[in-house]
């Protein structure tokens, strides 16, 4: 924040360090082990007295000179001036950290670079005692070189003690000093005989050369294994947390991971392949692939260990972007007038995209590059618009701590996300196009106020069933709704009718083949655990059906539903007619009601991919590929790939789901219910928001296709948060119960939210998903209109009998739904699919929407009007 | 622009400023000798090709092992300065980026070529590489002076901040080229009176190492006039505020350069003379000064926005006796095994 950013773009993302690092890196290891290397080769030669070995050592050092002090000293030099470009805060944290240690390290350099002169001009000027001591003298320096220098790079990935005592000694020793010490040491031998075999192949004289093959293969397989244990003991000594990202969290290092002991098995064999007396093309081809190896070993080890400190440049003091957390507090406040070279410090919509940019060189260049080989932003970010950039930069950092958390006020983040999704990815948001809706013409049934002896109430279980569509990948919920049906003699005094009669319930046309539209039933096997037939769902009802009694009511739970009409069109509100008849089969009464369902979940914004279906409902494959390939890469899970072959999951068979579109699966009670795992890790990236969160994937959103909050709370402009509290706090509510039950992960969860209608996480009060939901009763007291601000929000129902689906009125006769209206559809309801069907039972026995008996209208059922409260306080206001 | 650090873990300085800026006047004194004897040798080697390329193959064997000295010695200069100036040293870098980064790769590609140029100085083509090195090496040094140049004038910096992909130059500046040819000519005086030194032991028995050590004093004097002029260039482009400090404007920088001048004085007589050891100890005295007058400078440009006493410290005493220990053993070691090599010369 208080340096300029170098604006590199292709390059950037570390290229540059990466590039030099490795080189250098590799070279300078051999500068190490080369040394020991120079020093036992002559103590042989002289043994052995053979001239041609000496000769061969000679140029070999020569070779040696110029490797390690013409590249490895300057492109040590260069680490320096890269990283002071690249990170010129933790440069100078370290610079003045430790100013002695590399002032020492110094020290030891100059020692190398005068030892290894006198070693190289003196070959034949020394006595061979003299000259030995010199040789050994160099490695000395070139080992303790190694030492300091390995403190100052352990203390970057564990600083240890440092951050608490300061002090020089603890930074230095840190956990990982020692076995850095022997694991680069031991990478050193390995490569002093990589090397030696690649000029030992020059050498002419047969019994030399095959004497410097036989002794270079001696010191790359002996330093394979030691390099192995030294490399287990290195991680071993990592704190816990990022031992287990070098294990197994860290998916992105996973082909390093793999690699490294590949790599020590090939370069084990190939050294000992190179001992054989191969024809000499060949073994030169060899030599060349053992260095590569080599390479590749260093690379690795280097790019596992970098991505192992990530976000941190130096953990807990830097982050990648080199920026201190104690620079960045406050987090939310605005970022761009804090920083010293940002040319824009307030935004405008003129320079929105400027501003992002602005904010993109200070917060991801440090380690994403534009179209670059090194973590190319486009490669993350090009499935995505600004919206979903915009959720990933308010979740960075906080669940998944591979990112530093996103530094700036909303506006800027939303700046940012505008600039990532159309300044770098050209994504503009396409021009907002009304979703088509085709409002469904329904034709009211008949009723005869004078003379009807039976009424019929019938609503639908849920004011809508939310499922994704996606089977063939998987399944959120087993799709279709319940009806639910309560049949009332009418009297003066009405009675419910429960004996005698039977009430049957028939989809419309159109709405009859609910398999042709849903891959549900084809994986129903691995879904659901059985093969169901067409059209049939897991609790044996079909689109047309015999609903059961049970106490006053009929229910038919479980129809098959799908949002798809056989036309074609979007209908996530197909009509079903049902009818009652007595035990003659002589008609009693009929009515209609809507079993909604909807796919109308916008994964997409997040997970990319479009619409699946009618560009506007359903979440397409692509994009639930991708929802599963998230799942793997941070839960260990292969469900993509089970998923690509043909076996798709449903997500309530292992996250425990109360709802009645579970199958009945019982899940895996050490799992997070499913209700709280998706609410509770996606809050993480939906902070601050109101509805909007809401309806992004429940299919609320007053523009969408479905519009299921349609009831009179939507147009009293009262949304979800109300009563369910926002994001944070409805996800906490869940996670709280998760968490009272012993689930580690609601913890893991939990941290990064902040409640937002209480004031802190303990005010929240658990709830059981599906069982606990907000009571109507908290804002409506004794059935009256409530108060303005009132919230329902953090009171909930004890269990699920003190639902609002499954109440009823005072006299225990009647549901409340009957006359009030199915769940988010609570009458007068109200969206682009027409009045009618939205309140079908006020219009079919009042004419007019409304509460049923509303208006005094208790005719309906009691043939007359009536006084008193008998169904609840209240309701006669 | 805020130019003050805020302290926090990793932002205080280990050990005295003074002891820092006693450690960096010395390295850069050292380093910048070493530099310009690879430089100058270079230089001379190519303009001074002579009968059968003498000069050259005197030099090459040479050349390599100064480039590698003032690389070594490259290391505390950048990490002291570091260490003191680093808010303005790497906001200088990161403006100018593009030449600064590519600054240990033409150091690179010179000492390669003065490898390559080693045992081949004495063939007529060979000039070529040491013309390839030696414009490496000014490339290098222009780089230097105009990184080092925009770390003390950060007026300069919201312009060179336009330059966001790292091309910030300085070279509007007007001590910039006085600066760079300052180095220049005293890399040439230094160069000549290397070739000098490396010629004395052999010119007492060898007309020709004669020659060279004729040439190469015929180097030194005549580069160390040029310096009046240029020096007096470089000193009346600098200004004024800083300029009046080096005539008791500031007694350090006063004194210090007036000592400079008089040691650069008696070097010259020295060399004059055919003293060439006592040349050279006056010149390294001399570059001393000069290298404590450049401090003085820095600071006084940066006077307005910085001075060391703003540095929070934190000294810690034991990394700093290892330091000194680690120091006095390895050259004790480095001492040794020259003095091996150089025995042993005598000895066959």
């Amino acid at each position: 924040m208080e340096f300029p950013v170098w604006q590199l773009s292709t390059f950037g993302g570390g290229f540059w360090i990466i590039l030099i690092a490795v080189l250098h890196v590799f070279v300078a290891h051999f500068a190490v082990g080369g040394g020991l290397f120079l020093v036992l080769t002559e103590a042989k030669a002289r043994r052995l007295g053979s001239k041609p070995l000496l000769a061969y050592l000679h140029r070999h050092t020569r070779f040696f000179m110029l490797l390690t002090m013409v590249f490895g000293g300057l492109s040590g030099v260069g680490i320096w001036l890269t990283i002071s470009l690249l990170s010129p805060q933790a440069t100078l944290f370290l610079v003045r950290t430790f100013a002695w240690g590399w002032a020492t390290e110094w020290t030891f350099f100059a020692g190398e670079i005068a030892a290894l002169l006198v070693y190289y001009y003196g070959f034949d000027r020394l006595d061979a005692r003299r000259h030995m001591l010199v040789g050994w003298l160099y490695f000395a320096f070139a080992f303790l070189s190694l030492f300091v220098v390995n403190g100052i790079v352990g203390f970057m990935l564990t600083p240890g003690e440092w951050p608490v005592s300061q002090d020089f000694w603890d930074g230095l020793f840190n956990p990982t000093f020692w076995p850095g010490v022997v694991l680069r040491t031991v990478l050193g031998l390995l490569l002093a005989g990589l090397f030696g075999f690649a000029t030992a192949l020059g050498i002419p004289d047969e019994e030399a050369r095959e004497t410097m093959l036989r002794t270079s293969c001696r010191w790359a397989v002996a330093a394979a294994p030691l390099l192995l244990l030294s490399g287990w003991w290195y991680v071993g000594a990592l704190p816990e947390p990022v031992r287990a990202f070098f294990l197994r969290r860290g998916s992105e290092i996973a082909a390093y991971r793999a690699a490294w002991p590949a790599l020590l098995l090939a370069v084990a064999a190939g050294s000992m392949a190179l001992s054989l007396r191969l024809p000499l093309g060949l073994r030169r081809v060899l030599a060349g692939l053992l260095l590569l190896a080599g390479l590749g070993l260093v690379g690795a080890f280097e790019t596992m260990r970098e991505a192992a400190r990530k976000p941190w440049l130096i953990p807990g003091l830097v982050w990648a972007t080199d920026i201190r957390p104690s620079q960045a507090a406050p987090y939310e406040a605005p970022l761009l007038p804090r920083a010293a070279w940002a040319k824009i410090k307030e935004i405008t919509p003129e320079n929105r995209l400027a501003a992002g940019a602005e904010l993109f060189t200070l917060q991801c260049l440090g380690c994403h590059s534009v179209g670059g080989p090194v973590k190319d932003i486009r490669n993350y970010t090009s499935q995505i618009g600004a919206e979903g950039v915009e959720a990933y930069l308010t979740g960075q950092g906080k669940l998944f701590t591979q990112m530093p958390p996103f530094l700036g006020s909303p506006d800027e983040r939303a700046a940012l996300a505008a600039y990532v999704a159309q300044g770098i990815n050209g994504r503009y948001a396409p021009k907002a196009k009304p979703v088509e809706v085709n409002p469904v013409e329904v034709a009211i049934p008949p009723f005869d106020l004078e003379n009807a002896s039976h009424l019929l109430l019938a609503v639908g279980e849920l004011g809508v069933v939310a499922m994704a569509g996606c089977d063939g990948s998987f399944s959120l919920a087993a799709p279709g709704n319940g009806l639910k049906a309560v049949l009332v003699k009418r009297d003066v005094l009405p009675e419910v009718v429960t004996q005698g009669a039977t009430v049957r319930y028939a989809a419309p046309d159109g709405a009859k083949n609910p398999a042709a539209h849903l891959p549900f039933w084809k994986y129903a096997k691995t879904l659901v655990g059985k093969t169901l037939a067409g059209n049939t769902s897991v609790t044996g009802l079909t689109p047309d059906g015999i609903m059961t009694p049970a106490g006053k009511v009929f229910t038919a739970a479980g129809i098959p539903v799908s949002p798809y009409a056989d036309d074609g069109t979007v209908n996530p509100y197909p009509v079903f007619t049902v009818t009652a008849a007595d035990a003659a089969g002589a008609p009693l009464a009929a009515t209609k009601a809507v079993a909604a369902v909807s796919t109308e979940m916008g994964c997409k914004t997040c997970h990319g991919g479009s619409w699946g279906e009618a560009e506007a409902t359903g979440v397409a494959k692509p994009t639930a590929e991708a929802i599963l390939a998230v799942h793997d890469k941070r839960n260990g899970t292969k469900l993509a790939q089970t998923a690509a072959l043909g076996e798709p999951v449903a997500c309530f068979g292992c996250h425990t789901d109360a709802g009645p579109n579970a199958a009945g699966l019982p899940g895996r009670p050490e799992l997070l219910t499913l209700s709280a795992a998706v609410h509770g890790f996606h809050a993480s990236y939906m902070t601050g928001q109101g509805a909007e969160a809401c309806n992004r994937c429940h299919p609320t959103a007053p523009n969408g296709v479905t519009q299921a909050q349609r009831d009179n709370h939507a147009a009293a402009g009262i949304g979800c948060p109300r009563c369910h509290g926002f994001m944070e706090d409805h996800a906490l509510s869940l996670l709280a119960h998760e968490k009272a039950a012993g689930k580690a992960a609601a913890v893991r969860l939990m941290t990064p939210l902040a409640p937002r209608s209480v004031a802190t996480v303990a005010a929240v009060h658990p709830r059981a998903a599906w069982t606990q939901l907000p009571d109507c009763l908290t804002c409506h007291k004794d059935f009256a209109r409530p108060a303005k601000d009132a919230s329902a929000f953090n009171t909930w129902t004890k269990d699920a009998a003190g639902l609002y689906r499954n109440r009823t009125e005072a006299t225990g006769n009647i549901p409340c739904a009957a006359c009030h209206g199915s769940p988010h559809a609570t009458f007068v309801a109200v969206n682009d699919y027409g009045l009618n069907v939205n309140n079908l039972a006020p219009m079919q026995y009042m004419g007019a929407p409304g509460v049923i008996a509303s208006g005094k209208r208790c005719d309906v059922c009691h043939t007359v009007e009536m006084d008193g409260d008998s169904h609840h306080p209240n309701m006669v206001k | 622009m805020s130019h003050v650090l805020t302290l926090a873990p990793g932002m205080a300085v280990t050990g005295p400023p003074g002891l820092y800026e006693v450690l960096l006047v010395a390295a850069f004194a050292a380093h910048v000798l070493l530099v310009n004897v690879a430089l100058g040798c270079t230089l001379i080697a190519l303009f001074s090709p002579g009968t059968g390329r003498a000069v050259a193959g005197a030099l090459a064997k040479r050349l390599p092992i100064a480039v590698a000295v003032a690389v070594n010695l490259a290391i505390p200069v950048l990490l002291f300065a570091s260490v003191l100036y680093g808010q303005y040293l790497y906001t200088a870098a990161i403006l100018s980026a593009v030449p600064w980064l590519s600054l240990f790769m033409v150091v690179m590609i010179a000492y390669g070529l003065l490898y390559v140029f080693q045992p081949r100085a004495a063939r007529p083509g060979a000039g070529w590489i040491a013309a390839g090195a030696g414009a490496l090496l000014l490339l290098a040094s222009l780089t230097l002076v105009n990184v080092s140049l925009l770390a003390v004038r950060p007026d300069l910096w919201p312009g060179a901040a336009a330059q966001a992909g790292g091309t910030a130059l300085a070279v509007g500046d007007p001590t910039f080229l006085p600066r760079w040819l300052h180095f220049v000519t005293a890399s040439l005086a230094v160069g000549g009176l290397a070739l000098a030194l490396f010629s004395q032991k052999a010119a007492r028995s060898d007309a020709a190492a004669a020659d060279r050590l004729r040439l190469g004093l015929r180097w030194f004097g005549g580069a160390t006039l040029a310096q009046i002029p240029v020096g007096l260039w470089f000193l009346l482009s600098l200004p004024r505020p800083i300029m009046e400090r080096f005539f008791g404007g500031h007694p350090v920088t006063t004194l210090a350069f007036m000592l400079g001048l008089g040691l650069a004085a008696a070097a010259l007589l020295n060399a004059w003379r055919g003293r060439v050891g006592r040349a050279a100890f006056f010149i390294v005295a001399a570059v001393g000064g000069m290298a404590v007058v450049r401090e003085q400078v820095r600071q006084a440009y940066l006077a307005p926005h910085f001075t060391l006493d703003a540095l929070p410290v934190a000294t810690q005493i034991g990394p700093i006796v290892m330091f000194l220990a680690c120091l006095a053993a390895t050259a004790l070691a480095a001492i040794w095994a020259i003095s091996l090599y150089r025995r042993a010369g005598q000895r066959g």
